[in-house]
């Protein structure tokens, strides 16, 4: 009897093990897989610092066929107009790898490694130098250029999306800097432009976030919710103040006139739980994982007391957001409900044609219908805090938000946030402005996404 | 038989066409023709022709296809170190054929051997005193104390440890003790996994630790006191946590490398560049970088064979450890004495173990730590244990077949 | 020379895989078949009581070890269990059974002749190993398993 005890339980052991083996396996497989890309695509990876010096780069264009980055005789150059050039500066990332823009995170593509084996190994047969492939992003550099001029000098950045398919048809950043002239950062100079505001840059939301809170209310079957707005509100002696006195009010007026005192009573009306589960439909407090950018993880915190919730349902607290995923929410919003998966890579060809063409991805559904929402940021446009971004003659919806910032020396600005969309099958554009320390949104952002839609517009998206 | 003898045999074949054309190709790495990597190449055939050949006419009743794989996985090791660094593939070299008569030793010796008796007491004391004179007198090898240099050759004590820790268990489970000898075995055991603590080979302790409990349950089926014991270390892997700071760095770096990427993290993201470097099929041997990963021979050889090979390659490769685990589990089963099947069992835990660990300490499916990879990693005490581990399996596999072939005899039967 | 290098390091990926899947998956298959059949022939072994050495008969039988099954009927019909091609065996010759008592039994079942030790069988008789046996004019030494 002992015998066979043990014999089981070898038996048993043996099944544990294959078990674990089967999940090394799997876990392997997966990973290479899903994130391989990412872990290979990263500055430091010295081998494509070797794939540099033997092969020649291919060349990165933009949706329209204009060369944003390319190889003449050994030496990278970039679009001719400067104001161009750093307008996509951080898309296309620099060659050194200081900047993870597209020459880092295709270089894959850029290097020829992307061919497939016949590919390759008629290009090393035929004796020709080998070249990479060429790469061509969804931004058109003209809408990215006269994005970067309507924020001016202020720091921020612009994300304009087709909400329908994913692209992004701009992306600036702002400060930027120059790729053809990178001396200044390789002997140390100062990094933070390098950094992509509109991917990796988290800035308090202010009052766009209220645009979740609605949200929450409506998906909790509570949109018909009215609150007394006399100015400022008590929350547990903590006061919150308000940018008027609105009086009684429902969602719509709430939102259009952007009532903190509404939005914090809806706090409580919906609680934590709740308004944090919202936003985390709208993946907030997630990872981004995507093939063609590393978007920074947006946050949202719940707090232990009334006041800080409150706080936290109109973009303040904790609260943090990319104004990529700002734009995100908003192209959710226009494309009812249905979160596009952001797309950078529209396509990739090289000598055997085209290798890569990108497929709109479904990311999330955090709302099964907008039909309210969408209605009540077109009245943020048409007689809310919005009006500087309405365009004649299209139907411009948006939010506009004030969100403070507390500076290292202690002194309190505003930075000024839009987050919008234009409401026309024909036109799926959203955007997401955000400008440092600027003001307030309806006079400052709400007037810079005007000019960037109208731009789009006029580009013909 | 018949046909595990002659399938065996073909499979040996495939491994040393294996290892032949790899080197082949390898000596034009460098521009010409390098005849030191062909040499090599024409000594691990050599020696692995062999090994299975002498093995296979000693011994009538080994387990063939246990020892092809296992000498298949010497050759992807052997193969990986000439690519990466000829020096170390050469040691390799010359441990695989010390360690090729380290097993035939020990497979005379379980044939011969019944449960080893009193012996048993001499090697925990013998194991134990290893592991004390490592902690004592050893130098600091990336942050573990065990290795001991003797005369320019450099071994680890810990593994003779190993090898002694699965006998004695194998004596100790395989009947019911008396109260004291029992006593002594769980101080022994407990001993061991804390010097080994304390010398900051939070690998071996793991092993030593995870062998004990499942050898325990396989031995004793019972089910409450190992979920107790497991309870035990789980609890001692927490407060390891909190106590010992290299156990946190190892955790925090496992949870986001990125972060720690210019100190301690540069190893694993170096590993997963490589396996992401290598795609499917593999960059193609001497193609990749796998130079730049660091302590690629040894506890990254896993990474740079999946740069260099390709993730189906890798893929392969856990499997083949998995049929050899089975194949030995097998054997486990069909032994004849409860000594010789804990015996077995142990050693194929202890390797199942090891490979599971330091796999996936290298695809960050957990915290890493630093243990070899069976019979692939470079290191020559590691190989030796590695190959006397598959001496018992076989020792025990040719006491299998000698009774079965007595069982058909005696039924008239043929044997094959 | 580089090219052509990577050209071959670059084929040779392929062929390095395949060797693996070949090793995987013949140890696999190997495997699998050897347990089977070595599961067939321990049952069979198992539940054999023992063999007939040939000592004198047919070529193609010489010095061979027939196994013996708890019941065997021995003859030269096609539905014997152990068939015997010889003109001196009849088509239903004798029967080697063990019977309940555990004892081995041999029977004479047909027209021709079954001896045990020399001494003629006429219905049945008890064998233990060690037995000449005779099934017309072959010669068999009868082992039985010790259990």
């Amino acid at each position: 009897m002992k015998k066979n005890d043990l014999r089981k339980n070898i038996g048993v052991l043996l099944f544990v093990f294959i078990l674990m083996f089967a999940g090394l396996i799997l876990y392997l497989g997966y990973v290479d897989i899903v994130y391989g890309e990412r872990w290979y695509a990263t500055p430091y990876n010295p081998r494509i610092q070797e794939l540099k010096t033997n092969v020649a780069s291919g060349d990165i264009l933009d949706r329209t066929g204009k060369k944003l980055a390319y190889s003449d005789n050994g030496k990278r150059r970039y679009a001719n107009d400067k104001s161009v050039r750093t307008a996509v500066a951080h898309i296309v990332g620099d060659e050194y790898g200081f900047s993870n823009g597209a020459q880092v995170l295709f270089a894959r593509y850029l290097y020829g490694s992307g061919l497939d084996n016949i590919g390759r190994i008629t290009q090393l047969l035929s004796g020709d130098g080998i070249k990479g492939s060429d790469v061509r992003l969804t931004i058109d550099s003209a809408l990215c250029a006269a994005a970067a001029d309507a924020i001016g000098g202020s720091g921020g950045a612009v994300v304009v999306m087709n909400y329908k398919t994913g692209e992004i048809l701009a992306s600036t950043s702002s400060p930027s800097f120059d790729p053809s002239n990178m001396k200044k950062f390789k002997e140390g100079g100062g990094t933070s432009e390098l950094v992509n505001r509109a991917f990796c840059g988290l800035y308090p939301p202010g009052s766009t976030f209220k645009l979740i809170t609605a949200a929450a209310l409506i998906e909790n079957g509570k949109k018909d919710f009215t609150a007394e707005c006399t100015g400022s509100v008590e929350i547990d002696s903590q006061r919150i103040s308000c940018t008027g006195e609105h009086g009684k009010i429902g969602l719509e007026e709430a939102l259009a006139h952007s009532c903190n005192v509404y939005f914090a009573r809806a706090a409580s009306e919906i609680g934590a739980g709740a308004l944090k589960a919202e936003a985390e439909k709208f993946l907030f407090n997630k990872q981004f994982l995507f093939g063609d950018l590393r978007p920074a993880k947006s946050v949202f915190e719940t707090a232990g007391n009334a006041p800080d919730e409150a706080r936290a349902a109109i973009g303040q607290h904790h609260d943090l957001v990319t104004p990529l995923h700002a734009c995100m929410i908003a192209a959710c919003i226009a494309n009812g409900g249905v979160m596009m998966e952001p797309k950078l890579l529209l396509s990739v060809s090289g000598d055997t044609g085209e290798v890569f063409r990108f497929a709109p991805t479904v990311l999330a559904k955090p709302m099964s219908d907008t039909g309210e929402l969408k209605r009540i940021m077109l009245s943020v446009v048409r007689s809310g805090t919005g009006t500087a971004a309405a365009i004649k003659g299209y139907k411009v919806a948006g939010k506009t938000g004030t969100a403070q910032v507390q500076n290292s020396d202690g002194s309190i600005s505003n930075d000024a946030w839009f987050v919008g969309f234009i409401d026309d099958a024909k036109h799926p554009i959203a955007v997401a402005v955000v400008m440092e320390k600027s003001g307030s949104g309806g006079s400052k952002a709400a007037p810079a996404a005007q000019k960037v839609l109208k731009k789009a517009l006029a580009l013909g998206y | 038989m018949v046909l595990e003898r002659k399938g065996a045999g073909a499979l040996l074949v495939f491994t040393v066409l294996f290892a032949a054309t790899a080197c082949a190709l390898l000596a034009f790495r460098q521009g010409g023709f390098d005849a030191g990597v062909a040499g090599y190449g024409l000594g691990v055939c050599a020696l692995v022709i062999l090994a299975y050949t002498l093995a296979g006419a000693v011994f009538r009743h080994i387990d063939r296809i246990t020892l092809v794989l296992c000498f298949f996985l010497a050759c992807v090791g052997l193969v990986m170190l000439a690519r990466l660094d000829m020096d170390a593939a050469l040691k390799q070299l010359a441990w695989l054929g010390i360690g090729c008569l380290v097993m035939f030793l020990t497979v005379v010796i379980i044939k011969r051997a019944r449960n080893f008796g009193w012996i048993n007491y001499l090697l925990m004391g013998l194991s134990f005193g290893l592991l004390v004179f490592a902690y004592l007198f050893a130098d600091y090898v990336g942050g573990a104390k065990n290795w001991i240099t003797v005369g320019g050759l450099r071994f680890q004590p810990s593994e003779a440890s190993k090898v002694f820790f699965i006998i004695i268990s194998a004596y100790f489970f395989s009947r019911r003790r008396g109260k004291i000898p029992s006593a002594l075995y769980a101080v022994y055991t407990a001993a061991c996994v804390g010097v080994l603590v304390l010398s900051n080979d939070l690998g071996g302790a793991l092993l030593f630790a995870g062998t004990f409990l499942i050898t325990f349950f396989a031995g004793t089926g019972k089910k409450l006191l190992t979920l107790a014991g497991i309870g035990v270390a789980a609890g001692g892997i927490v407060a390891s946590y909190y106590l010992v700071p290299h156990v946190k760095t190892r955790v925090q770096i496992w949870q986001d490398p990125w972060k720690y990427y210019n100190d301690k993290g540069y190893q694993i993201v170096q590993g997963l560049m490589a396996i992401a470097a290598g795609g499917m099929l593999g960059a193609g041997l001497g193609l990749g970088s796998p130079d730049v990963i660091p302590v690629n021979t040894s506890d990254f050889i896993f990474a740079a064979i999946c740069e260099e090979f390709g993730l189906i390659f890798g893929i392969i490769l856990i499997l083949l450890y998995l049929v050899f685990i089975i194949r030995g589990m097998i054997i486990a089963r069909d032994a004849g004495s409860r000594f010789d099947a804990l015996l077995v069992f142990g050693a194929m835990c202890m390797l199942t173990l090891q490979s599971f660990i330091i796999i996936g300490g290298v695809i960050k499916l957990i915290p890493l730590t630093g243990i070899t990879l069976p019979f692939i990693s470079s290191g020559g005490s590691s190989l030796i244990a590695c190959l006397c581990l598959v001496g018992m399996i076989e020792g025990v596999a040719a006491k299998n077949g000698e009774r079965d072939e007595m069982k058909i005899r005696q039924a008239g039967g043929v044997v094959l | 020379m580089e090219g052509a290098y990577t050209v071959a390091a670059l084929a040779m990926r392929y062929w390095f895989i395949a060797a693996a899947a070949v090793v995987l998956l013949g140890a696999v298959g190997i495997s699998v078949k050897e347990y089977r059949d070595k599961r067939l022939v321990l049952e069979v072994a198992k539940s054999s009581i023992g063999y007939l050495h040939v000592i004198s008969g047919p070529e193609e039988i010489f010095d061979e070890n027939i196994q013996l099954m708890p019941e065997n009927i021995i003859g030269r019909s096609k539905r014997a269990d152990i068939r015997l091609i010889d003109p001196s065996v009849s088509k239903i010759h004798s029967e080697v059974y063990r019977a309940y008592d555990g004892c081995v039994y041999i029977t004479k079942a047909g027209k021709g002749e079954v001896t045990v030790n020399g001494e003629r069988v006429d219905s049945v008789a008890r064998i233990g190993s060690g037995d000449l046996i005779t099934i017309g004019s072959l010669v068999f030494r009868l082992y039985l398993k010790e259990d």
